[in-house]
C-alpha cells in the first residue's frame, strides 16, 4: 500500500516539467495536433484495421522528433491492452462473419474489429503519453488555459497536483501508524478508512483555511495574476507544423494511402 | 468507469465534449456566487472566490490520495476506491465539487492515462455531473435536510452514491453504444454494467457515509451546503433535466440499437449456418466490400440523432427553469 | 513608511461568543526592534499574529501600523508593509515552482514584469535560494521550504515582518541557519515562537502571552531568567 503510494509519487514528479529540448515547437501546437490525430485515427471504421495500423506511425515519429525513446511509452501503454481486450472480446463472438482469408486462414470481422479496439486504446494512449511527457504537466495546464480551459480549472488543476504531494503524505504517516497497529493488510475495512479519509479531511479543510489566508497576506483577491514570465509566442513554424500533420493526417484517412499501395502492388 | 478512447466514436465524444465544456463554463459562473436563498452579509463573492479556490485545490488531491487507499465492502469480500462525487458536493457545494471531481478526472487522464483524452467530455458527465449536479441536489440534500440524525445522513450518502454510480452507469451504456464500437447489444451491456455498478454504488455510499460521520463528528459546521435549507436553487432544475435528457437517450438508443442494421442482418442471412462464407478472393475486394458496409452502417446517424435530442432537452429545460426562476 | 512601527491597541477577539481567544493585548513595536513572542499553546499568539496585517480584524481594539489606523481601505497598504509568514511552509507554497510563488505577491501588487523578476532575483538572494528558482515546492527539504517561504514574504518588500515559529521541524543545521539568515534582516520583527534559544539569539525584547493577555513584556535574558514567571506561564 504505501509502497504503492510512494512509487505514485516518484512516478508523477517525473511528469512534472517539460522535456528539456522540446521547446522548437510551440507547446499549444502539440496539443492541437494530438486533439487531430485522435480524432482522425479514432473515426477510421474498425473494420479497417489495416488503415489503422498507418497511424501507429504517430506516436514513433513525434517520439523521434523530441528525442524521447519510443519503448517505454510503447510498454506503459501496454496497461490498456486488458481492458481493452474485456471489452472487445464480445465483437470476436456477435460478429463472426468472414471478412477476408490470409492464405488458408479465415479471418471474421469480429477478429477485425478486436484488432482494431486494441490498436485504437494503445494508440490513443500513446499520444496521450507523449504529449504530457513531452509538455510536462505544469506547463500542460498552462498552455490549456491560453487554448480557452477556464483559468479557475487551469488554477484547480495546477493546485490539486502541488496538494497530492503534501497529503500523499499526510495519508501515508496516518497509515503507518495504523500500520504499525495491525496486521497489515491491503485493504482496510471501510469504517476503518472512513475515520481515516474522515480524519485527513477536517485537518485538510483547516489547511485550506490557513492557505486561504497565506494567499490572502500577499494580496490575493480571488483571481489568480497572469503567469510573470512573458509566455512564449506563437511563432510561423509552429503554424507550419499544425498545418503540416493536420494535412498528413486528413490525407491519410481520406485517400487510403494504404489500399492504393496494395492496389499498387496487385496491378504490377 | 473511466471510458477509454477506444470505445467512443468521434460524434459522440465531440458531442459529450461540448456539454461538458458548457457545465464547466457554467461551474467556473456559479462558484463564488452566493446560492438564491442565502442572504449576502459582508462575505462578498470575492472573499468566497479567494477561500474557495485552496478549499476546491487541497480537496481534490485528498480526494485523488484517497483513491489510492482500498477499501472493504462487508459482507461481500470485495475492494475498491472512492470516487467522491457526494462527498464533494457535501463539502464543496454541488458546481464546485462538480469543478473539483472534474479536475480530478482531468490528472488521472493525464498523468495515468486512466480515461482518455477524447473521453474526458463522457466521464465528466458520467461521473461529476451526475454524481454533483444530479444525484446530489436531487437525493442528497432532500434527505438531509435540516435533519440531525446520523442513520438519516448514512442512508442519504448511501442512496445518493447508488443512484450516481446506477445513472452513470446507464451513461455509459449509452454513451457506448451510440458510437458503435462494441458489438455487446444495449440490453446486455447494461446487465452488464448496473449490478456491477450497483455494488460499486453501495461501496462508495458505505466510504462517503464513513468520512461524512466522521466530518459531522469533529467539525459539523464545515458540511454547510446541505445543512443550510434552499429552497429555490436552481441546481434542481439542471438535474431534472441532466436526468430527463438521459432517459430520452437511453430510449433513443435502446430503438437505435434494438434495430438490427439491414447489412448486418443480410449478412447473418447469408452466412447462416455455414458459419465461415466461401473464403473471399482477394484482400482488396474484402476490404472493399467492407468500406462499403461501413459507409452504409446508421452508427452515425443514429448517434448523431440521440445527441441532439439530449443537447436539445438541455437547452429547452434549462431555459424553461431560467423562467421559472425569474417568477 | 517612514516609521516601521506597529501597535496593538486593546486588542480583543472571539472565535465565538463564548471563546474570547485575545482579552485586550497591547503592545507596541519600535522602528528595526525584534521581539520574540512566547506563550504556551493557545495562548493566543497565532490569533495575535494574525491581526497584525489584517487577516482577522479585532472584535475591540486597533492595530495601527506606521501612521496608519488597520482598516478596510489601508488593508491592501497595510498588507505590503506587514509580511507573514506561516507555520508551516506547506500552507505557504502553493504555486507549482519556487519562482512562481515568490513571484505570487508582487504580481497581485500590479507591479511591471521587470520589477516583479528583479524583486523575485533579490529575495531570493536574501534566503540564499537563489539556485532552487526552477524547482517545485515537493522536491525542497524542510528548510529549504522554510527558506522560501520567507522570500515569498519578502518579495513584497515588507517594512516588518511577522514570523510564527521560524525554527520549528527543522533539523539542527537548517535550524541554525535559520537563525543566522534573520539575524541577518534589518525589519521590525515579531517572531512567535517555542523556541526559547532562538529568542534568546535574535530578540533583545520577549513579550510573554497567558490566556489572550500579556503575561510579561521586557528584556528577554530577564524575563527568560525567571523561572517563576515561565512555570507559571507554561514555558
Amino acid at each position: 500500500m504505501s509502497d504503492g503510494l510512494q512509487r505514485l509519487l516518484v512516478r508523477l514528479s517525473a511528469l512534472e516539467r517539460a522535456t528539456p529540448n522540446h521547446s522548437t515547437i510551440d507547446p499549444r501546437a502539440r496539443i492541437v495536433v494530438t486533439l487531430v490525430y485522435l480524432i482522425v485515427m479514432l473515426s477510421v471504421p474498425i473494420t479497417r484495421l489495416s488503415e489503422l495500423l498507418l497511424y501507429a506511425l504517430f506516436p514513433i515519429i513525434c517520439a523521434a522528433d523530441v528525442g524521447i525513446r519510443y519503448r517505454p511509452i510503447l510498454q506503459q501503454s501496454l496497461v490498456i491492452v486488458p481492458f481493452a481486450a474485456l471489452i472487445g472480446v464480445f465483437n470476436i463472438f456477435y460478429h463472426r462473419e468472414a471478412a477476408f482469408a490470409i492464405g488458408g486462414v479465415i479471418i471474421t470481422r469480429g477478429w477485425l474489429e478486436f484488432g482494431s479496439i486494441i490498436v485504437r486504446a494503445l494508440l490513443s494512449v500513446q499520444a496521450l503519453l507523449l504529449l504530457v511527457r513531452i509538455e510536462g504537466y505544469n506547463p500542460l495546464c498552462r498552455n490549456l488555459q491560453r487554448l480557452g480551459v477556464p483559468a479557475m480549472l487551469a488554477t484547480q488543476l495546477i493546485m490539486l497536483y502541488r496538494y497530492i504531494f503534501v497529503l500523499a503524505e499526510q495519508l501515508l504517516s496516518l497509515t503507518r501508524a495504523r500500520a504499525s497497529r495491525s496486521f497489515n493488510r491491503r485493504a482496510m475495512p471501510v469504517s476503518e478508512w472512513g475515520s481515516i479519509v474522515g480524519q485527513l479531511t477536517v485537518r485538510t479543510i483547516e489547511r485550506a483555511e490557513r492557505i486561504s489566508l497565506a494567499m490572502a497576506a500577499r494580496g490575493f483577491e480571488g483571481r489568480m495574476p497572469a503567469p510573470t514570465t512573458p509566455p512564449r509566442r506563437w511563432l510561423w513554424r509552429d503554424t507550419i507544423y499544425v498545418a503540416m500533420w493536420s494535412i498528413a493526417l486528413i490525407a491519410s484517412r481520406v485517400l487510403y494511402p494504404v489500399e492504393r499501395l496494395v492496389q499498387l502492388f496487385e496491378t504490377l | 468507469m473511466h471510458m477509454s478512447d477506444t470505445l467512443i466514436s468521434p460524434p459522440v465524444f465531440i458531442a459529450t465534449s461540448v456539454i461538458a465544456a458548457g457545465l464547466i463554463f457554467v461551474a467556473t459562473r456559479r462558484i463564488g456566487q452566493p446560492r438564491a436563498d442565502q442572504l449576502l452579509d459582508e462575505s462578498t463573492s470575492a472573499e468566497r472566490r479567494r477561500r474557495l479556490v485552496p478549499l476546491m485545490g487541497v480537496m481534490g488531491a485528498l480526494i485523488f490520495a484517497a483513491q489510492m487507499l482500498n477499501f472493504t465492502i462487508p459482507a461481500t469480500g470485495s475492494s475498491g476506491h472512492i470516487v467522491g462525487g457526494v462527498l464533494l458536493a457535501a463539502v464543496l457545494g454541488p458546481w464546485a465539487g462538480f469543478l473539483t471531481l472534474t479536475s480530478i478526472l482531468v490528472v488521472q487522464c493525464l498523468l495515468f492515462a486512466d480515461g482518455g483524452l477524447m473521453t474526458l467530455g463522457c466521464n465528466v458527465l458520467n461521473m461529476a455531473a451526475l454524481s454533483c449536479l444530479v444525484a446530489y441536489p436531487l437525493v442528497f440534500r432532500p434527505l438531509v435536510r435540516n435533519s440531525n440524525s446520523t442513520a438519516r445522513w448514512a442512508t442519504a450518502s448511501i442512496a445518493t452514491s447508488i443512484v450516481a454510480l446506477a445513472m452513470g452507469a446507464l451513461a455509459v451504456t449509452i454513451e457506448t453504444e451510440l458510437s458503435g464500437i462494441t458489438a455487446l447489444p444495449y440490453g446486455r451491456f447494461l446487465a452488464f454494467m448496473l449490478p456491477i455498478h450497483l455494488l460499486i454504488g453501495l461501496g462508495e455510499g458505505l466510504a462517503t457515509a464513513a468520512v461524512i460521520a466522521t466530518l459531522r463528528r469533529y467539525r459539523p459546521e464545515l458540511l454547510i451546503d446541505s445543512t443550510q435549507s434552499s429552497s429555490r436553487s436552481r441546481t434542481p432544475f439542471l438535474a431534472i433535466t441532466a436526468v430527463v435528457a438521459l432517459l430520452v437517450a437511453s430510449v433513443a438508443g435502446a430503438i437505435a440499437s434494438s434495430r438490427p442494421d439491414g447489412l448486418e442482418w443480410s449478412i447473418e442471412r447469408t452466412t447462416q449456418g455455414t458459419e465461415i462464407a466461401e473464403s473471399p478472393s482477394t484482400l482488396h475486394q474484402s476490404a472493399d466490400q467492407i468500406q462499403t458496409t461501413t459507409a452504409l452502417m446508421p452508427d452515425y446517424e443514429a448517434s448523431m440523432a440521440g445527441l441532439v435530442g439530449v443537447g436539445a432537452t438541455l437547452v429547452v429545460i434549462y431555459g424553461a427553469s431560467l423562467l421559472i426562476r425569474r417568477r | 513608511m517612514s516609521h516601521h512601527f506597529i501597535l496593538f491597541d486593546n486588542i480583543h477577539y472571539r472565535y465565538s461568543p463564548e471563546r474570547e481567544v485575545l482579552r485586550g493585548v497591547t503592545m507596541q513595536l519600535d522602528h528595526g526592534e525584534k521581539v520574540a513572542l512566547v506563550g504556551a499553546n493557545g495562548a493566543g499568539k497565532s490569533t495575535l499574529l494574525l491581526h497584525a496585517n489584517g487577516l482577522l480584524s479585532p472584535s475591540q481594539g486597533q492595530v495601527v501600523v506606521g501612521d496608519m489606523v488597520l482598516t478596510k481601505k489601508t488593508l491592501p497598504t497595510i498588507r505590503q508593509s506587514v509580511g507573514l509568514v506561516f507555520q508551516n511552509p506547506d500552507d505557504q507554497l502553493f504555486m507549482p515552482t519556487v519562482e512562481e510563488d515568490v513571484s505570487f505577491g508582487p504580481a497581485n501588487m500590479n507591479l511591471s514584469r521587470d520589477e516583479i523578476a528583479e524583486r523575485v532575483e533579490r529575495a531570493l538572494q536574501a534566503v540564499g535560494a537563489l539556485d532552487l528558482r526552477h524547482r517545485s515546492p515537493q522536491q525542497l527539504s524542510g528548510g529549504e521550504k522554510r527558506r522560501v517561504a520567507i522570500a515569498t514574504v519578502l518579495a513584497m518588500e515588507p517594512s516588518i515582518l511577522v514570523m510564527d515559529e521560524p525554527s520549528a521541524g527543522l533539523d539542527p543545521r537548517a535550524r541554525r541557519q535559520m537563525i543566522a539568515l534573520v539575524a541577518s534582516f534589518g525589519h521590525t520583527a515579531l517572531i512567535a515562537t517555542h523556541d526559547l534559544d532562538m529568542a534568546q539569539m535574535l530578540c533583545p525584547r520577549t513579550v510573554i502571552m497567558l490566556a489572550g493577555q500579556v503575561a510579561a513584556d521586557g528584556p528577554t535574558k530577564q524575563l527568560l531568567g525567571d523561572s517563576a514567571l515561565l512555570e507559571r506561564c507554561g514555558l
